[in-house]
């Protein structure tokens, strides 16, 4: 199945202690208007994304890239940025 | 009203158990269990199904939690606590005060009435997946400060005038097994938003899960 990259603008909307963030998309992303942003498993984000997370808060504006394969599927972020400083990769 | 009466719920209700079922013996039994005399035979269970709860009888929070939930249908509204099921007899759950933890579902017998519903669709290593993710939550999270947030503005939100810690405490629970499934399948529940308060009355009326029917086996005094 093909995979888009998608430009996006969104919030954070949740961080967990352990890792652990949803972001909301300004425009969705095929059928999803958030996704996940995780340190502990590689199924949504980069893996190596643990001082990224932990340097979010909700409320804070991001954008960036993410790739989707399905309109169900959680896009998965490949770059993010918080006022033009790139986090990830 | 979000869902509704129409497919049955197999609940593991203590008082009205149907037929037995004849299993090998369980191992270890608490004495107030082998008091009672009857156990659910928890290894028709598998790593990461989520499990419901409510109470066999009265109880003032659990009104106020169902309440609260009364944009569901009674069906849906009356289950007031989720956890995830580990394995033998083991779950991991959130509660105030002591966050993500793991217990026993012995603990619940007789004063609970439970149900164990699965996602059918996932492979055995997306459900033990679902079920490390949520263990790995133990202690990090939920915390009795991020209950009383939740539930206060879950007051002033999207349920009614009932808002309260207890719903702040339901939120949390329910958030365990939706984080670790939304995670572990890159996709959320049917009828569930990430960013939503999500309840265990979401976690009933949801299409994304099946209902397993667990028999209850009579244990020797």
């Amino acid at each position: 199945m093909a995979t888009n990259r998608v430009q996006f603008d969104g919030t954070v909307d949740r961080i967990e202690t352990d890792g652990f963030g949803v972001i909301r998309f300004d425009k969705p992303i095929g059928a999803n208007t958030c996704t996940i942003i995780s340190s502990s498993t590689g199924s949504v984000t980069p893996a190596d994304t643990a001082f990224v997370i932990s340097t979010l808060r909700p409320g804070i504006r991001v954008h960036g890239i993410a790739t989707t394969s399905s309109q169900h599927d959680l896009p998965k972020i490949v770059e993010l940025y918080v006022s033009n400083k790139k986090l990830i990769p | 009203m979000l869902g509704g009466w129409g497919v049955p719920q197999f609940e593991i209700n203590p008082y009205r158990r149907g037929l037995l079922i004849s299993a090998p013996p369980l191992s270890k039994i608490p004495k107030h269990i082998r008091e009672f005399g009857f156990v659910p035979d928890f290894r028709s269970c598998l790593p990461g199904d989520l499990v419901l709860f409510r109470s066999s009888t009265f109880s003032l929070s659990s009104h106020f939690i169902s309440s609260a939930q009364n944009q569901f249908a009674n069906e849906h509204a009356r289950w007031t606590h989720a956890a995830v099921f580990l394995y033998d007899d083991l779950v991991v759950e959130a509660v105030p005060w002591k966050g993500v933890r793991t217990r026993s579902l012995y603990k619940d017998i007789p004063r609970r009435i439970m149900r164990v519903r699965r996602d059918k669709a996932l492979s055995s290593i997306k459900r033990h997946r679902i079920a490390l993710r949520a263990q790995s939550m133990m202690g990090s999270r939920y915390s009795l400060k991020a209950a009383l947030s939740i539930g206060w503005d879950s007051s002033r939100g999207i349920l009614d005038g009932f808002g309260s810690p207890q719903i702040g405490r339901v939120i949390i629970c329910s958030r365990v097994f939706h984080d670790a499934y939304a995670e572990i399948k890159n996709s959320p529940l049917e009828g569930c938003v990430l960013t939503d308060p999500i309840t265990p009355a979401h976690l009933s009326a949801t299409a994304g899960l099946e209902d397993i029917k667990i028999g209850w086996i009579r244990v020797p005094a």
